[in-house]
C-alpha cells in the first residue's frame, strides 16, 4: 500500500538540503530548507515527503508571493540626478496604500478573498478576479488556456460564499503571427499555433460553461516569442449576505467536483520557476467544463440554502492549499484515502498536492451535510467528506490508519523573515523622435492593419457573448456590427436597468520606456474605456496583474518596483481603488546558448464600474451625417511607445505622461454628458491615436468624417503627433447640433474643441493648415482593418 | 498502451460525404501556412479505442447510440491492429497515458447512462487522412509535431508511408 516516505533532513548538510529541494522539484531556497530543518529538529523527527511537499507549496512564489511581500531597497537614477535610494515596505503595501488612501465605502472586500468584492445595489455585490496562466498555455495552449479560465471561474465560485459567474474577460500577448519558423528555438511553438490553441481553449471552456466572454485584448510583440501571456478574468454576482465566510470548528471538510489524479503535480512550484526543457507531462491538463458547470449549478443552490459556512477552490497546491487555507485559523484532520481518485496507486503526497481541475472544498456543518448531499446528487456532482475542521491549530493528515503528516499551521503560514531585495532603476534618456517624409495615407492604412490595432473580430466571434442574455453594449456594434466597442456593458439583474461596465488597459511598449508612466497610462486607458461606454469614473474599481521577467535580476525588479509605484500614485490621483490583483513573475526563457530572455514587463489594468442605467450608455460608431465631431483632451509631442513609431521600426521617444487632474475632470463631465443623452457616440484615443479613433468610429457606421487638425486642443503643431500620437486622456465624441450648447457648457474650462463633422460619404478627409492631408476611401480602411488577422 | 489487441475495438467516425469539413479545412490551411504545398485535402475522424469487458455487438451499440451523430456522420468499427484497406497516408493522435481525457470520461459516463453494466474503457483520439502528392515521412513528421500533436501530452502514429 502506498505510504509516506520519511526524508532525512535533521542532520543533512547545506549541500544535501539544496539537493533535496532540487531533486524533489520543491523550489525551496537554502534558507527555507534550514527553517524546515530547525522546525523538525525541535519536533524531534524527520519530515515525511507529504509534509515537505505541503511546505513547498505553501511557501512557493505562486502561493506566498514572496517578491510582493518582501522589503525592497530601490535605487533610482532619474535623468542626470544622482542616485536616490529608498526603502519600500513591500510592493503589496504600495498597492494597498492606494486603496486605503481612497477609502470608497462601496469596496466590500479587498485583497483578502479569492476576488475583490464591491457593492452593486442594495441586495447584491459584484466580484472580479483576473488570473494568469502563462506557463501551462505555452506548453499546451488549448489545455492551458482552458484550465486558466476554469481556474478563475472557480476563484469566483470560491469568493465569499460563492458568486455566480456572469462575464469572462481574456487578454493575450503573443509574438507576431508572421514570425518565421527558422527564428524559433527548438521546443517552442509557433505563435500562430499558440494563438489558435489559446483562443480555442478559452472559447470551448467559456462557451460550455454558459458564461459570456465579452471583453479583452490581444497584443503582439516579438518579446513574447518564448513566453506568451494569457490573462483570464471572471466577474461574478452574489447576494450581500454571501460576502463573508468563516470556518467553524466541527465542520466537515467536503471536497466536490472532479476526481483527483496525478495531474498538475508541482504546478505551483513549477509556475514559480522559469521555462526550461524537459517538462514533466503531469504539469499540463485538459479542462472539463461540463464537470465545472454541474458544480456551479449545485453550489448556487447550496449557497442559497445556506448549507456551508466557507468555501474555497482547489487551485495551485491542490487540497494542500485549499484545506490549509480554510484551516489556517483553526485546524483540521484529513483522511486522504477518502478522496475520490481517478485511478489507484496515488501516493499520499500526490493526492494532497495534486492540482486536478474542477474541484472545490467546502466547510459544512454536520447537520447540513444530508441536504447538501441531496443537491450534489441531483446535479450529478461527485463529493466526499474527507475530514473535519477542529481547533487544534494543526493540520493532521492520515492515509488509512497511517499518520502521514502533521504541521503547525501558525508556523506554516506565519510571516517569514524575507530577505531585503535590491532593485535598480535607471531612466532611459528620452528625446522626441519624429520621422520625416511620412506618407499619411500609407501610414494610416498600415496602422489599421497592424495586428495590435486591427479588428479581432475573427477571435471575438468565436466566443459566446450573448449567453445569459444580459450583454447590452457588445464587443462589436454599429449598423454593420463590426465597430469595436471600448468596453462591455451588462445588465445582470433581470428587470433592473442597473449595470456593470468592464474594460481593460494594457500597453507594454510604454513600459519599455518607463514602467511608472506605463502604470499611469494603463489606468488612464482602462478608465477612458469605462467612461467611453457610459461608466462612472467615481464608481470604478481596478485590478492589477503584473507579468514580469527574471525577478532576481535587480534591473527587472527595479522596473517592477517603479511600475508598482506608478500604480499607487496614479490610482490615488485618479481616485480609483485596487480591489484585487495577481503577479506572475519569472516569465523568462533560457536559450540553448545559456542566454536569458525576459518578457517585456507587462501590466494589465482591468476596470469595473457600476452604473444606474444601462440605457444611458453609448457605442463607438457614428450615428448621423451632419453631427459635430469634438476632441476632448490635449495632444502633446509624445510619440514614444506609439504604434506609429513601431511601423517605422523606431525605438525610444518620449513616453506619454498622463495628467490625472484634467483627465479625471474630462471623464467626470463626459459621464454627465452621456447620462444626459448629449453624446451620440464616443471613442477613446489609444493605440494609433486620433486618426485610428476616427477611423474606427467610421468603420461599422458607414458614415465618413471631415476633420481639421489645427482645431485640435494641442500644444504641438506637428502633424504626425496630432494624427498618430497617443497622448493620454483624449476622447473623440459625436454631438448632435441641437445639443451643442449644453455640451460645450459642460466642457467650458477644459480642453475641448469641435474639429469637424460626420459626412454622408464613407470617406475620411483630414485637413491641416488649409491642406488636404488625407482623403481615404472608408471601404479600403475597413478591409485593411478587418482582414489583417486571419485564423 | 499495453492492452491485448484482440479485445480492443476501434470506432472511427467521420463526416458524411458532401458535407463541409470545417476542421479538415482548417488543418489543411495550417499545413499550407507551414509551407507544405502537396496536400489537397485532409479528412478528419474522431477515433475511439473501446476495450475492457466488450464484444463487437456491444461496441456497435455504444458507437451507434452514443458516439455517432447519424444525421451528419458515418462510422466504421474494426479490431485494433486489423489491416485497413486504405491507399492514403494517415496519422492518429492519442493522449499519453496518465493525461486526463475528459471526452473519454464523459463517454464512460454515457455508457453507464445507457444502462450498460460492463466495465468498458475508452480512449479518444483523432485520425487525419491526407490526400495529395509529393509527401514523405519527414514532411508528415513535421506536420505531426508542428500542428497535430503536442508530444508533451500526446503520441502520434503514422500509417501508410
Amino acid at each position: 500500500m502506498a505510504q509516506a516516505t520519511i526524508i532525512e533532513i535533521c542532520h543533512a548538510t547545506d549541500t544535501r538540503l539544496i539537493e533535496i529541494s532540487k531533486k524533489g522539484l520543491l523550489s525551496l531556497t537554502l534558507d527555507e530548507m534550514k527553517r524546515i530543518q530547525r522546525y523538525f529538529l525541535s519536533a524531534g523527527r524527520n519530515p515525511t515527503d507529504l509534509e515537505l511537499e505541503m511546505i513547498a507549496q505553501t511557501w512557493s512564489e505562486h502561493c506566498f508571493h514572496k517578491t510582493f511581500k518582501s522589503r525592497i531597497q530601490l535605487t533610482e537614477i532619474l535623468d542626470s540626478d544622482s542616485p536616490v535610494t529608498e526603502e519600500i515596505p513591500s510592493l503589496f503595501a504600495l498597492i494597498r496604500q492606494a486603496t486605503d488612501n481612497i477609502k470608497k465605502n462601496w469596496c466590500i472586500s479587498v485583497f483578502k478573498d479569492n476576488a475583490g468584492i464591491i457593492r452593486f445595489d442594495r441586495d447584491n455585490c459584484v466580484c472580479f478576479k483576473v488570473e494568469t496562466h502563462n506557463h501551462p498555455s505555452a506548453l499546451e495552449p488549448y489545455g492551458g488556456a482552458g484550465t486558466g479560465i476554469g481556474g478563475v471561474i472557480r476563484d469566483i465560485l470560491g469568493a465569499g460564499l460563492g458568486a455566480k459567474p456572469i462575464l469572462n474577460t481574456d487578454i493575450f500577448c503573443f509574438a507576431p503571427l508572421d514570425t518565421r519558423h527558422e527564428e524559433l528555438e527548438e521546443d517552442i511553438f509557433h505563435p500562430r499555433r499558440l494563438f489558435k490553441g489559446v483562443v480555442s481553449g478559452v472559447r470551448d471552456y467559456g462557451n460550455r460553461m454558459g458564461i459570456p466572454t465579452a471583453n479583452g485584448a490581444i497584443l503582439f510583440d516579438p518579446g513574447y516569442l518564448h513566453n506568451i501571456l494569457v490573462y483570464c478574468g471572471t466577474v461574478g454576482m452574489m447576494p450581500r449576505s454571501a460576502v463573508n465566510k468563516k470556518v467553524r470548528s466541527g465542520d466537515l471538510v467536503v471536497v466536490i467536483g472532479g476526481r483527483t489524479g496525478r495531474d498538475g503535480i508541482h504546478g505551483a512550484t513549477f509556475s514559480s520557476a522559469s521555462l526550461e526543457k524537459d517538462i514533466p507531462t503531469s504539469v499540463v491538463q485538459i479542462g472539463n467544463p461540463i464537470v465545472e458547470k454541474k458544480m456551479l449549478d449545485a453550489l448556487m443552490m447550496a449557497r442559497d440554502e445556506n448549507l456551508y459556512s466557507a468555501i474555497t477552490d482547489c487551485g495551485a497546491g491542490g487540497l494542500s492549499s485549499a484545506v490549509g487555507e480554510l484551516a489556517q485559523h483553526c485546524g483540521a484532520k484529513v483522511h486522504l484515502d477518502k478522496v475520490p481518485l481517478k485511478y489507484k496507486d496515488l501516493k499520499p503526497w500526490e493526492i494532497w498536492v495534486s492540482e486536478s481541475q474542477e474541484r472545490m472544498v467546502l466547510s459544512v456543518p454536520p447537520s447540513k451535510f444530508n441536504r447538501l448531499k441531496e443537491i450534489l446528487e441531483s446535479e450529478d456532482v461527485e463529493y466526499a467528506c474527507i475530514g473535519t475542521f477542529n481547533s487544534t491549530g494543526k493540520i493532521t493528515i492520515y492515509h488509512e490508519k497511517d499518520l502521514v503528516g502533521e504541521l503547525d499551521l501558525d508556523w506554516l503560514f506565519q510571516k517569514k523573515d524575507l530577505p531585503v531585495l535590491k532593485a535598480l532603476y535607471e531612466k532611459r534618456e528620452t528625446t522626441n523622435i519624429i520621422p520625416e517624409n511620412v506618407n499619411f495615407e500609407d501610414t494610416l492604412l498600415q496602422l489599421l492593419a497592424d495586428p495590435n490595432i486591427a479588428s479581432k473580430e475573427i477571435v471575438v466571434r468565436q466566443y459566446d457573448h450573448e449567453v445569459q442574455g444580459h450583454t447590452i453594449i457588445k464587443p462589436f456594434g454599429g449598423v454593420d456590427g463590426c465597430s469595436a466597442s471600448d468596453g462591455v456593458v451588462l445588465a445582470p439583474v433581470y428587470g433592473s436597468n442597473r449595470g456593470i461596465v468592464v474594460s481593460c488597459g494594457i500597453n507594454p511598449w510604454y513600459g519599455m520606456l518607463d514602467p511608472y508612466y506605463m502604470a499611469g497610462n494603463c489606468i488612464d486607458e482602462a478608465l477612458r474605456n469605462i467612461v467611453a461606454c457610459g461608466g462612472n469614473p467615481d464608481r470604478t474599481a481596478i485590478l492589477d496583474n503584473f507579468c514580469w521577467g527574471k525577478i532576481d535580476d535587480p534591473v527587472e525588479l527595479g522596473k517592477l518596483t517603479r511600475c508598482v509605484k506608478g500604480c499607487r500614485d496614479y490610482a490615488i490621483a485618479y481616485n480609483v481603488p485596487f480591489i484585487s490583483g495577481k503577479d506572475s513573475l519569472n516569465n523568462y526563457f533560457t536559450k540553448s546558448d545559456g542566454s536569458i530572455v525576459s518578457i517585456p514587463g507587462t501590466l494589465l489594468i482591468s476596470a469595473i464600474s457600476i452604473i444606474d442605467d444601462v440605457q444611458k450608455t453609448t457605442g463607438s460608431d457614428f450615428k448621423e451625417a451632419g453631427n459635430l465631431i469634438y476632441v476632448l483632451g490635449e495632444t502633446f509631442d509624445e510619440l514614444g511607445g506609439s504604434r506609429f513609431l513601431s511601423i517605422f521600426n523606431l525605438e525610444g521617444g518620449r513616453c506619454p505622461v498622463p495628467n490625472p487632474e484634467i483627465s479625471l475632470a474630462i471623464m467626470r463631465n463626459l459621464h454627465q454628458a452621456i447620462k444626459n443623452n448629449l453624446i451620440m457616440s464616443c471613442h477613446d484615443c489609444s493605440e494609433g491615436g486620433f486618426a485610428i479613433a476616427i477611423a474606427e468610429m467610421m468603420i461599422g457606421s458607414g458614415y465618413g468624417a471631415e476633420v481639421y487638425l489645427d482645431r485640435m486642443p494641442a500644444t504641438t503643431e506637428e502633424t504626425v503627433s496630432l494624427l498618430f500620437g497617443e497622448s493620454q486622456g483624449r476622447f473623440v465624441v459625436e454631438v448632435d447640433e441641437a445639443c451643442v450648447e449644453k455640451f460645450e457648457k459642460l466642457f467650458k474650462n477644459l480642453p475641448c474643441k469641435q474639429v469637424g463633422r460626420v459626412i454622408p460619404d464613407f470617406r475620411l478627409k483630414v485637413n491641416h493648415r488649409d491642406n488636404m492631408l488625407l482623403d481615404v476611401d472608408g471601404e479600403m480602411m475597413r478591409q485593411r482593418w478587418s482582414g489583417a488577422i486571419s485564423w | 498502451m499495453k492492452i491485448k489487441s484482440e479485445n480492443v475495438y476501434v470506432v472511427e467516425i467521420g463526416l458524411r460525404k458532401g458535407l463541409f469539413d470545417a476542421f479538415g479545412n482548417e488543418v489543411a490551411h495550417s499545413i499550407r501556412e507551414l509551407g507544405i504545398n502537396g496536400i489537397d485535402r485532409v479528412d478528419v475522424y474522431d477515433v475511439y479505442r473501446v476495450y475492457g469487458d466488450v464484444n463487437f455487438s456491444l461496441v456497435r451499440r455504444i458507437a451507434k447510440d452514443l458516439l455517432l451523430d447519424p444525421v451528419a456522420q458515418t462510422m466504421k468499427i474494426y479490431r485494433c491492429g486489423e489491416k485497413q484497406k486504405s491507399s492514403c497516408i494517415s496519422v492518429e493522435v492519442w493522449y499519453k497515458q496518465g493525461v486526463t481525457d475528459p471526452v473519454a470520461m464523459t463517454a464512460i459516463k454515457g455508457i453507464k447512462d445507457l444502462g450498460i453494466k460492463n466495465e468498458v474503457k475508452i480512449n479518444c483520439g483523432k485520425k487525419y487522412e491526407f490526400h495529395g502528392s509529393k509527401l514523405n515521412r519527414e514532411l508528415i513528421e513535421m506536420i505531426c509535431t508542428k500542428i497535430l500533436a503536442n508530444t508533451l501530452i500526446q503520441d502520434y502514429i503514422i500509417r501508410g508511408i
